[in-house]
């Protein structure tokens, strides 16, 4: 690990000051994937400043019904929040099945949207790697691949996005507030993450420096009806192989309205805007789903080792709308 | 020596060692406390197969705290060592030969964790790399059959008449199972404290 | 491979107080140090276990302001404020805590090396119970009261590995020490 200076910040604009002028500052909340890139070798900072006692932490009713959420809240609270439970089901779902009770007491809601991929040879700095190191290859298309993504891959990379949590928010069209020496902005989550494409290294639209003060979640009612699966190979602990996080709007047997989002499955979080397309305004059934289901993975580029995710997917979707249709029927 | 004040055998009796276990204060092989420790970091081959050819320090030795890097080029000699024979793949630090990912190739010895594993980090290595293979399947036609394995056991052994059994079996079921490889991962690090006092070294286990 | 050679090697070091088990050690120490380092290499406090240094076994489990986590991916300068509890904090002197009895009792150990950690773990999660958290197998997510059942343990307590696999009795000797606490908080309200 590189030596690196340590400053708490005390404010936020002198803490964006300070990392905005260094490529090689760093911002350090949670530090559950932070920690480990530095022990890694992955993460090299001059200088990380700990943002942790910056006043993010709070969870606040919107007035449409939506919630807004400080980057700072950490994953357990968010989780065991009643009114995210109440609301948005599928979003306290997600979150309790990532990680382990530890590191969900430790990890921040900006750093798990920030989260790196889990890819093998990202994480081994002797292995090549374009989204580590632009140009140097990707070892996975011949290798490892088994846990990598099937949509929004490029030649340059496959890696998957990680994160549970992200996956409700973008299918509830979160929106992200960042802070630069600029000023705030914010940005449609829908937005927020990049393909790899041929820069792999960019995982978001954020620029150096730009610090993630809150999330807010618009009010969407019908989400109260909502899940999340994951699916992974063992019960606990372990990171997905596809997962869905579902809701839907159904009345007297047509869908109204639905969202839609896969994780696992993809370079980024993905919103399935096809296989919503496809449900709205269309009868409930088996046959819709499946419809919708072929439409969102039409585009699918498996490869050898992670050609199982396709069927999976589609599996997952057609058994939750299914699901999900009992529950509200029940 | 365990007195014992009544009978042991059949009787419930809880771990002795189980007070010291919950509490924290079992001591394990790399806790015992000692003044002055240094620390030594392992560095890990990153090739399957192959040669060191070398391992620049340069670097690494600008590390405050740095002490030594020990290598196979001046590493003490020790016995050959292996449970039926001498077995090259189990002798650490002897010679440039790397036989499989991770295997120790060198370790970095500085006053504090931290910088040992900066200085182990910073060392150049250069490989000669050569192909690995390792994937053991039953259509290969280069397979060796062992002369000895552990403990006496024999490589291949039968028993009874499969064939006549399967011909004659009311039901059939065929199939092949394969689970991955599992290995023994104790959740204790092998790790140790070492701690020369005159021409004598003791190691703690 | 680009590992970046700053040789510039001034390592900076600050002076942290730690708060740990009641008492206030005043610590020099290089920022890259992990809570867990500082605790086992800084101030001999061993009962916290190093089992793969990277948040995956949770055998380094602390509690950091009342809430279990993995110390392993704490820097220690960053603890500077927060009270900390380690193994050697849980149990008052020669009195074992009820979870440490429990797991006496039900044998739920071999080696002993991820012991701290799942000590630590389930103190942490019954805590994180009577909070009335879900988890992802709660039935019923909006519920106050969790049934910790066996499942309910298993799934929270997924962080901590142990490779003796004394799971089996790790299970029922965290629901006894649970339910103890059930019938002391019902007496208590009495």
């Amino acid at each position: 690990m590189k030596p690196f200076r340590y400053e708490r910040a005390q404010d936020a604009s002198s803490a964006v000051a300070l990392v905005s002028q260094s490529e090689q500052a760093g911002y350090l909340a949670g530090g559950t994937n932070l920690v480990d890139h530095l022990k890694l070798g992955v993460s090299q900072p001059d200088v990380l400043v700990d943002i942790t006692q910056l006043p993010y932490d709070r969870i606040e009713a919107l007035p449409d019904g939506g919630v807004r959420i400080g980057a700072l809240v950490r994953n357990s609270d968010l989780a065991a929040d009643m009114l995210i439970r109440e609301k948005f089901p599928f979003l306290a779902q997600a979150l309790l099945a990532g990680a382990s009770g530890q590191i969900r007491n430790q990890a921040t809601v900006g750093g798990n949207l920030l989260q790196r991929t889990r890819c093998v040879y990202f994480q081994d700095v002797s292995k090549p790697c374009n989204k580590r190191e632009p140009g140097s290859g990707c070892p996975a298309r011949e290798g490892y691949h088994r846990s990598m993504a099937v949509l929004g891959t490029s030649e340059a990379c496959i890696a998957t996005h990680p994160s549970d949590m992200a996956v409700p928010l973008v299918a509830l069209d979160a929106r992200v507030y960042v802070l630069s020496p600029q000023g705030e902005r914010c940005v449609p989550l829908l937005d927020f993450y990049r393909l790899p494409g041929t820069e792999p290294q960019r995982d978001t639209v954020l620029e150096h420096g730009d610090l993630i003060t809150a999330l807010e979640v618009p009010g969407l009612p019908f989400a109260t009806h909502s899940r999340y699966r994951k699916v992974r190979d063992r019960a606990s602990y372990a990171f997905t192989l596809v997962s869905l996080a579902a809701a839907i709007d159904v009345d007297r047997g047509v869908i109204r309205d639905s969202r839609l989002a896969f994780g696992g499955l993809a370079t980024i979080p993905w919103r399935a805007h096809k296989a919503e397309a496809v449900l709205r305004g269309a009868p409930a059934t088996e046959e819709t789903f499946l419809q919708a289901a072929e439409a969102e993975l039409a585009d699918a580029r498996p490869l050898q080792e992670n050609a199982f995710k396709v069927q999976l997917a589609r599996n997952i979707l057609v058994r939750m709308l299914q699901d999900l249709l009992e529950e509200k029927n029940s | 020596m365990i007195q014992a004040t009544r009978p042991m055998i059949g009787a419930p009796i809880s771990r002795l060692d189980g007070p010291n276990k919950v509490t924290g204060t079992a001591t394990y092989a790399f806790e015992y406390q000692f003044d002055d420790v240094v620390y030594a970091f392992p560095v890990q081959s990153t090739i399957a197969k192959g040669r060191v050819v070398s391992i620049d320090a340069t670097h690494a030795r600008t590390v405050p705290g740095f002490l030594a890097l020990i290598t196979h080029e001046n590493a003490p000699k020790i016995a050959p060592v292996g449970l039926l024979g001498p077995n090259d793949d189990m002798a650490v630090l002897q010679s440039d030969r790397v036989a499989y990912r991770g295997q120790f190739i060198a370790v970095v010895v500085a006053e504090t964790l931290e910088n040992a594993r900066r200085a182990a980090e910073l060392l150049d290595i250069r490989y000669e790399e050569h192909l690995h293979d390792t994937e053991l399947r039953a259509d290969r036609n280069d397979l060796v059959k062992p002369q000895a394995l552990v403990a006496g056991m024999v490589t291949d052994t039968e028993h009874g008449d499969v064939e006549t059994a399967l011909s004659s079996a009311p039901i059939l079921l065929d199939q092949t199972y394969t689970t991955p490889a599992y290995h023994h991962n104790a959740m204790e690090p092998h790790a140790t404290i070492v701690i020369w006092k005159d021409e004598s070294l003791t190691l703690y286990d | 491979m680009a590992l970046s050679t700053n040789t510039t090697h001034h390592t900076q070091t600050l002076t942290v107080t730690l708060h740990i088990n009641g008492k206030d050690y005043n610590l020099e120490l290089d920022p890259r140090v992990t809570l867990l380092d500082a605790l086992r290499e800084h101030l001999a406090l061993s009962g916290s276990k190093k089992g793969c240094d990277h948040g995956q076994c949770g055998a380094c489990t602390v509690l950091l302001n009342g809430r279990r986590i993995n110390s392993c991916l704490a820097l220690a300068v960053a603890c500077q404020g927060a009270e900390i509890v380690t193994i050697e904090g849980i149990g008052e002197g020669e009195k074992l805590h009820p979870v440490q009895q429990a797991f006496i009792e039900h044998d739920a150990f071999q080696c002993g090396y991820c012991t701290p950690g799942q000590i630590c773990s389930a103190v942490g999660m019954l805590r994180e119970v009577e909070a009335g958290w879900p988890s992802v197998v709660s039935a019923d997510l909006t519920a106050h009261h969790i049934d910790l059942d066996e499942d309910e343990i298993r799934e929270r307590m997924s962080g901590n590995l142990c490779r003796c696999a004394a799971y089996a009795n790790i299970v029922p000797a965290i629901t006894e020490a649970a339910q103890q606490r059930q019938t002391t908080d019902k007496e208590a309200h009495r």
